[in-house]
C-alpha cells in the first residue's frame, strides 16, 4: 500500500483510539472537575467495563444463546451501569470517609487499582478473552489513482475499514454530544456545574452535594467502561488492559486542561490521532515516550493546559 | 539528634540487626538483607515524602538511576564495584537535580503527576534501550564481577552485613539530617510552606535540596540492590517501585526514622504470606493502601509518637 | 545614626508609585510611602482600600505591575520574599499563620535559627544559642509558660502573640503586622498596645489596623488608603479632623444614623466623584 492510503488508515485507526479515549477520559475530566480528586483507578473502571461486557456476553449465549448483537447491546446497558456501582461504592466506603483530601484520595484510589486488578485477576484469570462484535462486515474505501493517465477512484487492497468500526466512532460521538446537552441543558447538568463551582455556596442552596459527588464519580467509571465496551469487540478483555487507557486519560486531561470537557474532547481527538499515526510509522515506545514526556512539561510551564483551569491548589 | 533517647533507640536498633544474623534462621537473614536495601530506599523516599511533604510518584526513576548505573557500568563497561557505585550515586544524584528541578515548579497535584511522568519516561527508556538493558527479562550481573576488596558480596553472610552498614550508614546520616537546621526547615515547609517563607528560609532551593538528597540515597539503595543480588530488571522502574516505598513510609510512619524500616518488614512479610496464599498478592497492597490511609494516616511509628513517645526523632 | 553608618535620614522604607492591578481590578493605585527609622505608622482604610494587598507588595507576596519598593534605601523591588525577610524584614499574616503542628518553642526557634544563621549550610546555630534566645523572646511576649503546648493548641489571642513572637526573634529593622489585634480581648488589646510602644525604640513598625483607638494611640503618623488610592496621610489628630477621611471611613462609622452605605455602591455618589474633589464630593456625605 502506498503512503497516501496507508496515512488515512493510520488516521481512521487513530480516530477509533480518539473516541474511545475521548469517553474515557470525559470521566476522568468529569471526577476532577467536580470532585477535584485525581482517581488512579479509573483504568480499572475501564478495564472493568471489558470484563463484564465479555462476562454478560458469554453468559447470555452458553446460557440463552443468544447472538453476538443480544449479548453486546446487553453488555452496552449492564457493564457501565455495574462499574458506576463499584465506583458508587468506593466512594461510600472510602472517598466520601477521607474527605475528598487530594493526597490521601491518590493513595486510596492507589488501593482501588490494585483490588480491582487483582479481583480481576483472580476471578477473571490471566489471559486475554474475546467478545465478538455484533456486526462486522468490511468496507473497502476508494482511493484516487492515475490509470492511463486519468483519476480514477481504485479500492486499493487492503484498504478499508470495517462496520463496527466506524460505529464505535459515531456511538462515541453520540454519547458526548449527550454528556454535553446533560451538563449544559438538564437540572442535573445544572446541579453538577454548581458544585463544581462553589460546593459549599451549593449546598447553602440545598444541593446535597455528597450524593452529586457519588453520582459524578458513578458517572465517570460508567464513561470509562463503556468506552471499554465499545472497543472492546476490536482489542479483547484482559486484566491489564487498564494501564494504557489511564495514561493516556491523564495525558488528554492535562492537555485539554483539567476540569474542562470541551478541551478533554479536543485533546483526545489530538492525541489519539497522534498516537494512531506515531505507531503505524515508528516505534510505539517512542511515541510513548514522546508523550509523557509532553505531559510533564506541559504541566511544568503550562499548568493550565490548553483550555481548563491550573491543576495546582 | 539532641535526645540521647534517641541515640538510644537508633544504635540498640542497629545492635539488634547485628544480633539477627546470628540469631535468626538462614531463611529469614536472606529476606533481611534485601529488606535492609529496600528500607534504605523507603528511607530516602521519607526525606521527601515524611519530612518535606511532597508527595512523589516517581521515585522509581532514582532507585532505576543507582540499578542500572551500577549495573551496566560492571556489565558493559566493565567497572569495579566502587566506581560504579561512584557512577550510580552520581547519576541517581543528577537525575534528581534536573528532574526535581523542573517538578518543583508545580505544586500538589500537578507534582505527583509530573513525577510520575518522569518516572514513566524512565520506565520506557530502560524498555527502549533493550540492547544494552534487556527490558522486562533484564540481566544478572555475574557473581565474579560482584566483589569487593576480595570480599565475594554473594555470600549470604557478606551480603547480610554489607546491607546492614549500608543501611547503618543511612539511617544514622538521615537522623543527624532531620534533627539540623536543615531537616527542621524540611518540617516547616511541610507544615506551613507560606510562613517559612517569610520566615526567609529560601522554600524552593530547601525542596530542591531535598529531592537531590533523597533521589541519591534512593540511587544508593538501587545500586546496592543490584549488586547484593545480582539482578537489574525493568520492574525496578515501573510504577510500582514508586509506589512500594510510598506504602513502606506510610505503614511505617511518615516523617520518622524507624518508620521505612517497620513498614518495608511489615510489608515484606504481608506479601510474603500472601503469595502463599495466592497469586494475586497485588490485592492485600492495595488494601492495605486504602486501609492505611482511612485508619492509619500517621502509620505505626507516627501514632507511637503521638501517643505515647513524643520523643521519637 | 543608623545602622551601616547611613545618613539617619534614608527612610527604613519607601514605596514609589506602588501599584497592582489583578487581571482588570486595579488594586493598589501609585501609592507612595516614606517611613522613617522607629516610627509607629498605620496604615488604615475601608475593607477593600487595597492595604493587605499594599504590604503584600512590600514584603513580596505579589510582584507589582509598576512602581518600586526601597528599604534603607535599597531597591528591593526585583527580590523574592524570603530574600527581603532576609535583609531584616518581619511579617505577620491577617489571619494567623504559625506551625499549628510544632509546639510554641519551635515555631520561635524556626525564626532564631534562620534569622542567626541565615541557613548557610557551613554555618550552623548552636542549640543553646538558638534555646536562649527563644527564651528571651518568649519571655518578652509573655509566653514562657505555654512553651511546650503544640501552636495550635493556643487560644486565638495567644497565637497572634506567637506570632509577633516569630517576629520579634527576628530582630527586625522593619516589622509589618497586618491587623494584630483583630480577635484579641480588651486586655491582650492593652498589652498590645504597650508592646508596639516599647518596640519602636528598637524597630520600625507599620501598621494595617481597622481598630481605631489601637491606631490613635500607637501611631505616629497614619496613612489613609481608599479604593486603592493613598487618600491621605498625616498626625493622628490630622487625620483625625481630615475630611475626606471621614467621610471616607470614619464619618460612616463614627454618624451612626442611616443605613451602612457601601462607598462602592451608593446610589447617590456621582460615578465621578473621587476622593481628590473636595470633602464635600465625597460619597455618602457627612451630617
Amino acid at each position: 500500500m502506498e503512503f497516501g492510503p496507508h496515512l488515512v488508515l493510520a488516521l481512521l485507526e487513530g480516530s477509533i483510539t480518539a473516541a474511545v479515549l475521548a469517553l474515557t477520559a470525559a470521566g476522568l475530566a468529569l471526577v476532577f472537575g467536580i470532585l477535584r480528586v485525581v482517581n488512579v483507578a479509573h483504568g480499572e473502571f475501564f478495564m472493568l467495563g471489558a470484563v463484564l461486557a465479555w462476562f454478560v456476553s458469554t453468559t447470555l449465549a452458553d446460557t440463552f444463546g443468544a447472538g453476538p448483537a443480544v449479548g453486546f447491546v446487553a453488555a452496552l446497558i449492564i457493564a457501565p451501569l455495574a462499574t458506576a456501582l463499584v465506583a458508587i461504592l468506593a466512594d461510600r466506603l472510602v472517598l466520601r470517609r477521607i474527605g475528598y483530601d487530594p493526597e490521601r484520595t491518590i493513595v486510596a484510589t492507589i488501593g482501588l487499582l490494585y483490588v480491582l486488578q487483582q479481583a480481576t485477576l483472580m476471578s477473571f484469570g490471566p489471559e486475554a478473552r474475546p467478545v465478538e462484535a455484533p456486526f462486522n462486515t468490511r468496507i473497502a474505501l476508494p482511493w484516487p489513482e492515475r490509470v492511463n493517465g486519468e483519476w480514477v477512484l481504485g479500492y486499493p487492497w487492503g484498504f478499508g475499514t470495517t462496520s463496527y468500526k466506524l460505529f464505535v466512532i459515531g456511538a462515541a460521538v453520540v454519547v458526548l454530544i449527550g454528556l454535553w446537552l446533560l451538563l449544559r441543558h438538564t437540572t442535573l447538568g445544572l446541579i453538577m456545574r454548581a458544585t463544581e463551582q462553589d460546593r459549599d455556596m451549593a449546598r447553602a442552596f440545598g444541593i446535597p452535594v455528597t450524593r452529586v459527588y457519588a453520582l459524578v464519580f458513578g458517572l465517570g467509571a460508567a464513561l470509562a467502561a463503556l468506552g471499554a465496551v465499545l472497543v472492546v469487540p476490536i482489542q479483547q478483555a484482559h486484566y491489564l488492559m487498564g494501564g494504557d487507557p489511564l495514561l493516556l486519560s491523564f495525558i488528554v486531561v492535562i492537555i485539554g486542561g483539567l476540569g474542562s470537557v470541551g478541551g478533554t474532547v479536543v485533546a483526545a481527538v489530538l492525541i489519539g490521532l497522534t498516537d494512531g499515526v506515531v505507531s503505524v510509522f515508528f516505534s510505539a515506545t517512542l511515541a510513548k515516550i514522546i508523550a509523557t514526556l509532553l505531559v510533564a512539561m506541559v504541566l511544568v510551564f503550562r499548568p493550565q493546559g490548553l483550555f481548563g483551569r491550573a491543576l495546582s491548589r | 539528634m539532641n535526645d540521647a533517647r534517641g541515640w538510644l533507640l537508633h544504635l540498640g536498633l542497629l545492635a539488634a540487626l547485628v544480633l539477627a544474623w546470628f540469631v535468626l534462621p538462614a531463611y529469614h537473614t536472606g529476606n533481611l538483607a534485601r529488606i535492609l536495601v529496600l528500607a534504605v530506599y523507603a528511607a530516602g523516599f521519607n526525606v521527601v515524602f515524611g519530612y518535606t511533604g511532597l508527595l512523589s510518584l516517581g521515585h522509581a526513576l532514582f532507585f532505576a538511576a543507582g540499578l542500572y548505573g551500577l549495573g551496566l557500568s560492571i556489565q558493559h563497561v566493565g567497572l569495579g564495584v566502587l566506581p560504579a557505585f561512584g557512577v550510580a550515586l552520581g547519576v541517581s544524584a543528577l537525575i534528581a537535580a534536573m528532574t526535581g528541578y523542573l517538578a518543583l515548579r508545580t505544586r500538589g497535584v500537578a507534582f505527583m503527576i509530573v513525577t510520575l511522568m518522569f518516572a514513566q519516561t524512565g520506565y520506557l527508556t530502560v524498555l527502549y534501550a533493550g540492547r544494552w538493558t534487556r527490558g522486562d527479562e533484564g540481566f544478572v550481573i555475574a557473581r565474579s564481577a560482584r566483589t569487593l576488596f576480595g570480599l565475594d558480596l554473594a555470600d549470604e553472610r557478606i551480603r547480610y552485613f554489607a546491607a546492614l552498614v549500608l543501611f547503618a550508614i543511612v539511617f544514622l546520616s538521615l537522623a543527624a539530617i532531620v534533627s539540623s537546621g536543615f531537616g527542621r526547615a524540611l518540617v516547616a515547609i511541610r507544615e506551613n510552606e507560606e510562613r517559612a517563607r517569610l520566615l526567609g528560609y529560601d522554600v524552593q532551593r530547601i525542596k530542591w535540596l531535598a529531592v537531590i538528597l533523597s533521589g541519591t540515597v534512593s540511587g544508593a539503595a538501587g545500586a546496592a540492590y543490584a549488586l547484593l543480588f545480582g539482578y537489574a530488571g525493568a520492574t525496578f522502574a515501573s510504577v510500582q517501585y514508586s509506589i512500594l516505598p510510598l506504602l513502606w513510609v506510610l505503614l511505617g510512619g511518615a516523617g520518622t526514622t524507624i518508620g521505612p524500616l517497620i513498614g518495608t518488614v511489615f510489608m515484606f512479610y504481608l506479601v510474603d504470606f500472601a503469595s502463599e496464599i495466592t497469586d494475586a498478592y497485588l490485592l492485600l497492597v492495595g488494601l492495605a493502601l486504602i486501609c492505611l490511609t482511612l485508619f492509619l494516616p500517621r502509620g505505626i511509628a507516627g501514632e507511637l509518637r503521638r501517643r505515647a513517645l513524643p520523643w521519637l526523632p | 545614626m543608623t545602622a551601616a553608618g547611613r545618613p539617619a535620614a534614608t527612610p527604613v522604607l519607601e514605596t514609589r508609585g506602588l501599584s497592582k492591578s489583578f487581571g482588570g481590578v486595579d488594586a493598589v493605585i501609585d501609592v507612595g510611602i516614606s517611613v522613617p527609622e522607629h516610627q509607629v505608622r498605620a496604615l488604615i482604610g475601608p475593607n477593600g482600600a487595597g492595604k493587605s494587598t499594599f504590604t503584600g507588595l512590600i514584603v513580596g507576596r505579589f510582584e507589582p505591575t509598576r512602581g518600586s519598593v526601597r528599604f534603607d534605601g535599597r531597591d528591593i523591588t526585583a527580590l523574592a520574599a524570603h530574600e527581603r525577610i532576609r535583609l531584616g524584614i518581619a511579617y505577620t499574616f491577617q489571619i494567623t499563620s504559625v506551625f499549628a503542628e510544632l509546639d510554641v518553642r519551635e515555631n520561635v526557634a524556626l525564626a532564631v535559627r534562620r534569622a542567626v544563621v541565615g541557613l548557610n549550610l557551613g554555618r550552623r546555630a548552636r542549640p543553646r544559642q538558638v534555646r536562649q534566645r527563644v527564651d528571651e523572646v518568649l519571655e518578652r511576649v509573655g509566653l514562657q509558660a505555654r512553651a511546650a503546648t503544640l501552636a495550635g493548641d493556643l487560644a486565638y489571642g495567644h497565637q497572634r502573640l506567637l506570632e509577633i513572637a516569630m517576629g520579634l526573634a527576628q530582630a527586625p529593622r522593619l516589622f509589618i503586622m497586618d491587623e494584630p489585634t483583630q480577635g484579641l480581648a480588651a486586655d491582650e488589646i492593652e498589652r498590645f498596645v504597650a508592646l508596639v510602644r516599647e518596640l519602636s525604640a528598637s524597630t520600625t513598625i507599620l501598621l494595617i489596623e481597622h481598630n481605631m483607638p489601637v491606631v490613635m494611640r500607637c501611631a505616629d503618623r497614619i496613612s489613609v488608603l481608599e479604593t486603592g488610592r493613598l487618600l491621605a496621610e498625616g498626625t493622628p489628630d490630622e487625620i483625625r479632623a481630615n475630611e475626606a477621611v471621614q467621610s471616607a471611613y470614619l464619618g460612616r462609622e463614627v454618624a451612626g444614623d442611616g443605613p451602612d452605605i457601601d462607598p462602592d455602591i451608593d446610589p447617590d455618589a456621582s460615578p465621578d466623584a473621587s476622593p481628590d474633589a473636595g470633602p464635600d464630593a465625597g460619597p455618602g456625605g457627612m451630617p
